[in-house]
């Protein structure tokens, strides 16, 4: 599929305050999502505190990694850097096992091949400077 | 104390075009004079001035109707749906005396100035997940968030590409009936609307609003400063507003489709004392086709789930149970930021609507759509 690297998307901040966290996990290959070890809920997307209690001290956790796919677009118009090159390409919303967490990205494969239910699989992309992207790909393949 | 009720005293609107040539102050003023006509006024009854967050001020308005003394105004920040929730701040504005007539207005080179993706890095909530998150994924507009909810309603209630195409295909039949309108004479087939190219699937480019330079403005006053209008009252009824949850993002929303409207449809049908079954006509915010059923979904009009059918089966047409948009909305009629759905809404309960007049119009209802989902309800009633 599209070298992501080499298309000169928009790359996140890596060193955002409220996602570092994130991108530390992507780095290791994993998904992390901050949780509050006092309710073990998890704050998805992430935000400063737990949700509606001064909870500040959360935990990134690592999350599964697989999921089934809940909604998607297919992108055929944007004005976004390198993902204009590459029209049409799916974004898909997946539903991560074994939590109320639900990560949206590009995926990883034919548009066409996007279907309701379907088994994904995170992969990470490697944009370089320290930043890993996940991407969503079919499970197995 | 009986409190005076408020209402909508005048209305007013430029030409709608691609490229109007003018400058957004220049539209501004061209529908604000039209408003003051419309409602038998002139610029020193004006004393508060609500205007959309993008594009000109309050101090244009002040400045180029020579207004001598404003004492109040006040910004929604609530993308499109703040216009219909800007009717309440003004109502309760002229109710507290703190103003005597408020006018409410948008003016936009929206085609052929700064169109929809420059307007939204300047408002759009949740601005660090978007560009943290989102955009390095590849999405970015409103298109392709709320087609995720398109694709959704899809796989859970077998909604169809038919039935988007129904709602493109009758607000370009209502257009058809609207002279003002930027589709007037451009019929459009289901045929056609399938063979369109694609934008962001499922949204193709006929299930998308239209980008449009124009006008609007609303001068809501209270009930006993109207009388030198040449036209019958309209009256605010109940105006609320919502907030989703999670309101700053669409993906993790436990409950995926629900809205603003969600939340303000019963408030305002509650304060009106009204019920969806009340309503003559509805001004949906037809941002997109599918934005369409979700709302009649959300507001109550139809059960979730079945807003599909329900647009099929003919009913949002006109001489249908609630007739939408007979304006043609923002997929046919034009897009200012939705409220152009508030003059529509009070042309018609007026009766002055002609060939596109919904036959004893008496109660409007309008919604309003914002950002990632922020809702508002305003109830008109003639």
């Amino acid at each position: 599929m599209a070298d992501l690297a080499a298309l000169g998307i928009p790359r996140p901040d890596i060193g955002d305050r409220d996602l570092a966290g994130f991108w530390a996990g992507t780095a290791q290959g994993e998904l992390r999502v901050p949780c509050s070890k006092l309710s073990g809920d998890y704050i998805w997307p992430p935000r400063p505190s737990a949700i509606g209690a001064p909870d500040f001290d959360l935990e990134w956790t690592t999350v599964p990694s697989t999921g089934e796919l809940f909604t998607w677009t297919v992108v055929a118009q944007t004005g976004l850097a390198g993902y204009s090159q590459i029209t049409p390409y799916g974004v898909a919303v997946v539903q991560l096992d074994d939590v109320p967490v639900r990560i949206a990205a590009y995926a990883d494969f034919a548009a066409a091949e996007l279907t309701a239910g379907m088994r994904l699989t995170a992969g990470f992309v490697d944009l370089g400077e320290g930043c890993h992207l996940p991407v969503w790909r079919k499970a197995g393949a | 104390m009986t409190q005076q009720p408020a209402i909508i005293a005048g209305v007013g609107q430029t030409d709608f075009s691609k490229a109007s040539g003018r400058s957004v102050q220049h539209l501004a003023l061209q529908a604000a004079f039209a408003a003051l006509e419309d409602a038998g006024m002139t610029p020193e009854d004006i004393d508060g001035l609500m205007p959309y967050k993008i594009g000109v001020t309050a101090e244009d308005l002040i400045a180029g109707l020579g207004l001598n003394d404003v004492r109040f105004t006040n910004v929604s920040h609530m993308g499109g749906a703040s216009p219909v929730a800007s009717l309440r701040t003004a109502a309760m504005a002229v109710q507290a005396g703190v103003a005597n007539a408020v006018m409410v207005f948008v003016a936009r080179n929206g085609r052929s100035g700064a169109r929809v993706a420059a307007r939204l890095s300047a408002q759009v909530p949740g601005a660090g997940l978007r560009e943290g998150l989102e955009q390095p994924q590849g999405l970015s507009t409103p298109a392709q968030w709320y087609s995720l909810f398109a694709r959704r309603h899809m796989i859970e209630f077998g909604t169809t590409r038919e039935h988007l195409g129904a709602v493109a295909l009758t607000m370009r039949n209502h257009a058809l009936l609207n002279p003002h309108a930027m589709m007037y004479g451009r019929p459009l087939t289901m045929d056609e609307y399938k063979a369109s190219k694609m934008i962001a699937d499922p949204y193709l480019m006929f299930d998308c609003c239209l980008e449009t330079d124009g006008a609007s403005a609303v001068i809501v006053a209270r009930a006993d400063r109207g009388a030198d209008s040449a036209h019958r009252p309209v009256r605010i009824a109940a105006v609320a507003e919502g907030h989703a949850d999670n309101a700053d993002d669409i993906i993790n929303r436990r409950d995926f489709f629900n809205l603003g409207l969600t939340k303000a449809a019963p408030r305002a049908f509650a304060e009106a004392g009204l019920t969806p079954t009340d309503v003559d006509l509805a001004l949906i915010y037809d941002c997109f086709t599918f934005e369409v059923i979700q709302q009649l979904e959300e507001a109550g009009f139809v059960p979730r789930g079945e807003g599909g059918p329900f647009v099929a089966d003919g009913n949002i047409a006109l001489g249908g149970t609630l007739p939408v948009n007979p304006h043609g909305g923002l997929l046919s009629e034009g897009h200012i930021a939705g409220i152009n759905h508030v003059v529509e809404a009070v042309v018609q309960l007026r009766g002055e609507a002609g060939p596109r007049q919904v036959k004893d119009a008496e109660v409007a209802a309008v919604t309003g759509w914002g950002d990632l989902g922020d809702g508002s309800l305003a109830i008109l009633t003639s």
